[in-house]
């Protein structure tokens, strides 16, 4: 699987939210933010790319996966190498965030042991101990949106989606986010977000590109 | 005329598109079901067995109630109108025959689409609103198999175990009221010759009846609930469209098969 993320000419329509004719290329390892005055249209980028949304018209290419021509089971797969971070974290609501988090390892045959193990380590890791056996629907915004970012990095993805990572932080958990950028950064993974907030992803990017210029570039 | 025929038509049609994708949605259940994946058993298997707790363990109580107390009214009024050892007979044969195939499969299933079904709806609705099921998309995993397949196993097989717990308390309704009516010494001996007026065939039929009304309403509350679009003030439409689809499709399923039964 070649972790790298191939756009050409994408065509997508959504909720007050469109994209026209979108083309980007991310080699593998390669760290891009899409930057843009419209969150919704940058959502509608990365959601394509995760295969949430219907591909009108071009190509969107991730893992060497056509996106908008695969399968329900291909998707599946696909997303089993993907860390996808949504606006609002998608956690479930009636589990605390542990088990969040060892849900997703255990749904893929890790042992409840070495699941609660890994799981610990990396909850320790970003500091986040005290929240670690609260219910998602009790935590505050920010603190689900790190916890999305740990269950999206959890297991090991080769690229990392996220739809406006700044949405919802304040300057602790911009922090812990970007800590868990520079640790992605350096297993390699390729990363593409999608952010109104330049001045935040910055740091956490190799490339920094208005959405307006992908557009223009068809 | 010409208007309202075309309202009948459209509607018709659209049923029928629903019913094709509830059985889209049972389809892809049962094939995740067959499908091998060892590695997701556990978890899959953990909320099935929770959805059966929910859904049969804590309705046991209503459903002995309403088994044992609708018997009780059928054998009482009954039994004012027919007084001979003959009639007790036919009693005890409409009793067989329509309370255990027809009623208990069908009671069964308002039950578990009144306590469970809308329960399912709610959640996943609730769930999908909330960007939650997309959220277990991006982690790799199958929303079939985690929370639809449990959905589906949990209410199947509780409709099943609560349809006889609906024909035991059945019996056991029927043989008190038979009892307080005089027509039945107060030995259960003396009931258990009447219990072999029920043919295996009729347990059996009842039972493949539960199961079915419970696969439906499974794939009827799943389907709403996932249909829920970001908008969670739609929950309760889906939930009430829910409730009356799984009780319309559910009445006209038990009506063909006793039509077949004939």
């Amino acid at each position: 699987m070649t972790p790298s993320i191939e756009i050409r000419d994408l065509w997508v329509q959504g909720v007050g939210a469109e994209l026209q004719g979108v083309s980007l290329s991310l080699r593998e390892g390669e760290r891009v933010a899409v930057v843009g005055p419209h969150q919704p249209s940058l959502s509608l980028l990365i959601r394509a790319c995760a295969g949430f949304e219907r591909v009108q018209r071009g190509q969107v290419v991730v893992c060497g996966v056509e996106v908008g021509t695969a399968d329900r089971r291909s998707l599946l797969q696909l997303r089993r190498h993907l860390g996808y971070v949504s606006i609002s974290g998608g956690l479930l609501a009636n589990m605390t965030m542990r088990d969040n988090l060892e849900l997703a390892l255990r749904y893929h045959g890790i042992a409840q042991s070495d699941a609660s193990r890994a799981v610990a380590s990396v909850i320790a890791a970003a500091g986040l101990e005290t929240s670690a056996d609260v219910r998602a629907c009790l935590l505050p915004a920010e603190l689900c949106k790190c916890f999305a970012y740990l269950r999206a990095l959890l297991l090991e993805p080769a690229v990392l989606l996220a739809e406006d990572p700044s949405a919802f932080l304040h300057p602790e958990g911009r922090n812990i986010v970007s800590e868990l950028h520079a640790q992605a950064h350096a297993r390699g993974v390729t990363v593409l977000v999608a952010d109104d907030d330049v001045e935040f992803v910055e740091p956490l990017v190799d490339r920094i590109i208005e959405l307006s210029a992908l557009e223009a570039a068809s | 005329m010409h208007d309202a025929l075309r309202r009948l038509g459209r509607g018709f049609l659209t049923e029928m598109r629903r019913v094709v994708s509830y059985a889209t949605l049972t389809v892809l259940t049962v094939g995740a079901a067959l499908r091998p994946a060892r590695h997701a058993r556990a978890v899959v298997w953990t909320q099935a067995a929770r959805q059966i707790v929910f859904t049969g363990v804590e309705a046991i109580p209503l459903v002995a109630f309403l088994g044992a107390v609708g018997s009780a009214v059928f054998v009482t009024i009954a039994l004012t109108f027919f007084s001979g050892a003959e009639e007790n007979k036919m009693v005890v044969d409409i009793l067989a025959r329509l309370l255990v195939r027809e009623v208990a499969p069908l009671s069964t299933a308002v039950v578990v689409a009144l306590r469970s079904g809308a329960a399912v709806t709610v959640e996943l609705g609730s769930m999908s609103a909330r960007g939650e099921v997309e959220g277990i998309e991006t982690a790799g995993i199958d929303p079939i198999r985690w929370l639809l397949l449990p959905r589906f196993i949990g209410m199947a097989v509780a409709t099943v175990a609560l349809t006889l717990v609906f024909v035991a308390s059945v019996f056991g309704g029927a043989f008190v009221a038979a009892v307080q009516a005089g027509a039945l010494p107060p030995q259960l001996g003396a009931a258990l010759p009447y219990l072999f007026a029920l043919q295996p065939s009729d347990v059996v039929l009842a039972l493949a009846k539960a199961g079915l009304f419970g696969i439906v309403s499974a794939a009827v509350a799943c389907y709403h609930g996932l249909s829920v679009r970001g908008d969670v003030t739609e929950v309760p439409r889906r939930v009430a469209r829910a409730l009356v689809e799984i009780l319309i499709h559910c009445s006209a399923l038990a009506a063909v098969f006793a039509l077949l039964a004939l």
